[in-house]
């Protein structure tokens, strides 16, 4: 499955972030900030590929439109019993940011929200993959994103079992791909998406590559101590390995390896991503 | 019969019908309503109707041997999926995918504490591990010993009809051998506030596809059921309960709740789930339809409906008994429609008075036993997500 744009979003870097100019003006002055960002980074990758609207769109994340969330919470305990605003509460369902890109263009392909922890946007990327070989002309939209609260840090704090990697901050961000089963002339290609037991992460990595690590919360050691451990760029957040492939498949060009492993691990399953050059 | 034809070979499920399929099967050819005020849930809304599993967490908890301060949404997921796995041995498990959906996933728990976090009181922090909504997935897959692949579908209120999509979807590409696919959902005040403020919810029973209808009665449960490949159910002697044939997730792309006028998402759904069938649609005996009991889903869904179909088949709402499940729908209705194939009926939509004005067909008025070869099942979600499955008989 071949990249032919990846565009990614985050952390508090991205001012203004990519592709904003892009989101239609009615529906940006309804959206909050992190929505902004998802909905513009998928519609920058899409200009970047050149096309108008994907064939699919398939996307993770890992707790949703957290600030529409909060907010709908917020209404429930200030005005319980009376007539309550919709809108947080529309905006909360996990699958908001796809449903607005595809309102957004009018993409009327499928259109799935995958949820499962760090693992989240491997099951998109899987269905992406699944969807290229089926019909290899398709473009597909292919992402994640994840917002931050303020709650989350005191929450991490205030859980004994939750171990933060040094030097990582609880942050937000976006990453979208624009994939197919055609080469055209990308320079980048999906080889591996997969989730599955720990024990067999490394019969899937039988090829040598660069290896990037996701963050591991339980204080557990990595599981692989000589990767690089991308949340140190990228920030902790559900959606990071989507925006680790977007560092990877942004850096393959000039790095000594012709691929980058990027391993995640969420209790006693793993999550393996693999890009190479092509 | 296409070796590689994804066949269902175990089904559960949970619901205001019951514990078990044995229940629903029962509630569903009585023609039984589970609709009715809250009697178990500690929730401020007693003028309200819903869909209640009369269990209490700590019944739930106590039937499948787990801890009681779990999400209901996990304790009512394990139920069902232990009873969907009775017959597939442990040593199978280890490798099975687990394609879970929810939409609230830990919500009933978080939504009691959240506001005090919110206000910087940090007590009972430890429920926030399990509110995301892919978390009863892991609860889940962890008691029932596998240990492959999982993910958790969450676009609404189509959520779990598309986690049986993509779980077919593994089957024929040789990803996985056997398949766990369903959702869950929990009633929560966070979903009940949300759909009153949307004035969604009607103030009496539901009345779908009826012309007086007032909206949808939320509803709880959660339903799984078994894939695998014909050739691997007979290489194990499981005898398929019935067949998916075809699946398809569109997007309206009009709306983010509401549906097109002329029901176009819905329509190329169930015109793609036929074509991946490679069925007519004079070939469907019985739609089990999304059938909200709103105003815009039930009037657009049977445009669409009626756009499909040049003789209309007959058409039920079970939302009328079950009240509307949202991420489970779309598996319990799957199992609905298994019950139906096996047992050869066609269920009520309950409380139709008049069909709506406008429109060419009415749903279902009495509980009819007749031979049933090829359901279609459709469910349709927030986000204009609109999903069918055809499923037929073996």
């Amino acid at each position: 499955m071949y990249i032919h744009a990846a565009i990614a979003s985050f952390g508090a870097s991205a001012d203004p972030a990519p592709g904003i100019d892009l989101v239609p003006r009615s529906m940006a002055r309804r959206m909050g900030p992190a929505l902004r960002r998802s909905v513009g980074c998928a519609l920058a990758a899409l200009k970047a590929a050149g096309i108008e609207r994907p064939d699919a769109i398939y996307f993770g994340t890992g707790l949703g439109c957290l600030a529409d969330t909060r907010e709908f919470l917020e209404e429930i305990d200030r005005n319980a019993g009376s007539t309550l605003s919709p809108t947080s509460f529309m905006r909360s369902t996990h699958n908001t940011v796809p449903g607005l890109i595809a309102l957004a263009i009018k993409a009327v392909g499928p259109n799935l929200t995958f949820s499962q922890g760090l693992l989240s946007f491997h099951a998109a990327l899987l269905n992406a993959t699944l969807h290229v070989e089926r019909d290899p002309d398709h473009m597909v939209l292919v992402g994640a994103a994840d917002e931050h609260l303020p709650l989350l840090d005191a929450l991490a704090g205030a859980l004994p079992d939750v171990a933060l990697p040094e030097g990582a901050v609880l942050s937000e961000g976006a990453a979208f791909l624009v994939v197919s089963g055609r080469s055209n002339e990308a320079r980048t290609c999906i080889r591996e998406a997969w989730v599955g037991a720990a024990e067999q992460l490394t019969a899937r990595m039988n090829m040598t590559g660069k290896i990037l690590t996701g963050p591991v919360l339980d204080g557990r050691p990595p599981i692989d101590p000589s990767g690089e451990p991308y949340a140190l760029r990228t920030g902790l957040h559900q959606s990071a390995p989507a925006l680790a492939l977007v560092i990877a498949h942004d850096e393959l060009p000039a790095q000594e390896h012709s691929r980058t492993h990027i391993i995640d691990r969420a209790g006693e399953r793993c999550g393996l991503i693999t890009v190479e050059r092509c | 019969m296409n070796p590689s034809a994804v066949a269902i070979t175990g089904i559960g499920a949970i619901s205001a019908l019951g514990a078990g399929t044995d229940a629903q099967l029962d509630g569903l050819r009585k023609g039984r309503s589970g609709i009715g005020h809250l009697e178990v849930l500690d929730l401020p809304f007693p003028e309200l109707f819903f869909g209640e599993v009369k269990l209490s967490s700590a019944d739930l908890a106590a039937r499948i041997g787990d801890r009681a301060d779990r999400s209901r949404t996990a304790l009512l997921a394990i139920l069902a999926a232990q009873e969907a796995l009775e017959h597939i041995p442990e040593e199978e498990r280890r490798n099975m995918a687990v394609i879970s959906a929810s939409t609230v996933g830990g919500m009933d728990r978080s939504e009691r504490v959240a506001i005090h976090w919110l206000n910087g009181d940090l007590a009972q922090a430890g429920v926030a591990f399990g509110h995301p909504v892919g978390d009863h997935a892991t609860l889940l897959a962890d008691r029932i010993g596998a240990n492959g692949f999982i993910t958790t579908l969450s676009t609404a209120c189509s959520s779990s009809a598309n986690a049986i999509m993509l779980g077919a979807w593994l089957l024929r590409t040789g990803r996985a051998d056997l398949v766990l696919a369903g959702g869950a959902d929990a009633l929560c005040r966070f979903t009940i506030e949300g759909f009153r403020s949307l004035s969604a919810m009607d103030t009496q029973p539901c009345r779908p596809f009826s012309d007086d209808r007032g909206g949808m009665n939320l509803g709880e449960g959660a339903a799984y059921l078994v894939l695998e490949t014909i050739d691997h159910a007979r290489s194990k002697g499981r005898e398929p309960l019935a067949l998916v044939r075809g699946a398809a997730n569109t997007n309206d792309a009009h709306h983010q709740t509401a549906t097109s006028p002329d029901g176009e998402g819905p329509f190329q759904a169930m015109r793609q789930a036929l074509a991946e069938a490679g069925l007519a649609p004079m070939a469907i005996d019985l739609i089990n339809a999304h059938g909200t009991g709103t105003e815009n889903n039930d009037v657009t869904e049977q445009t669409a409906m009626e756009r499909l179909f040049d003789a209309m088949p007959p058409f039920v709402s079970t939302k009328s008994a079950t009240g509307h499940t949202l991420a489970a729908a779309g598996a319990l209705e799957a199992v609905f429609s298994v019950l139906s194939i096996r047992h050869g009926f066609i269920p009520i939509n309950l409380r139709t008075t008049s069909p709506i004005a406008g429109l060419h067909s009415a749903p279902t008025s009495a509980v009819i036993e007749r031979p049933i070869g090829t359901v279609l099942s459709t469910s349709f979600g927030f986000g204009g997500n609109d999903s069918a499955l055809v499923i037929s008989k073996v």
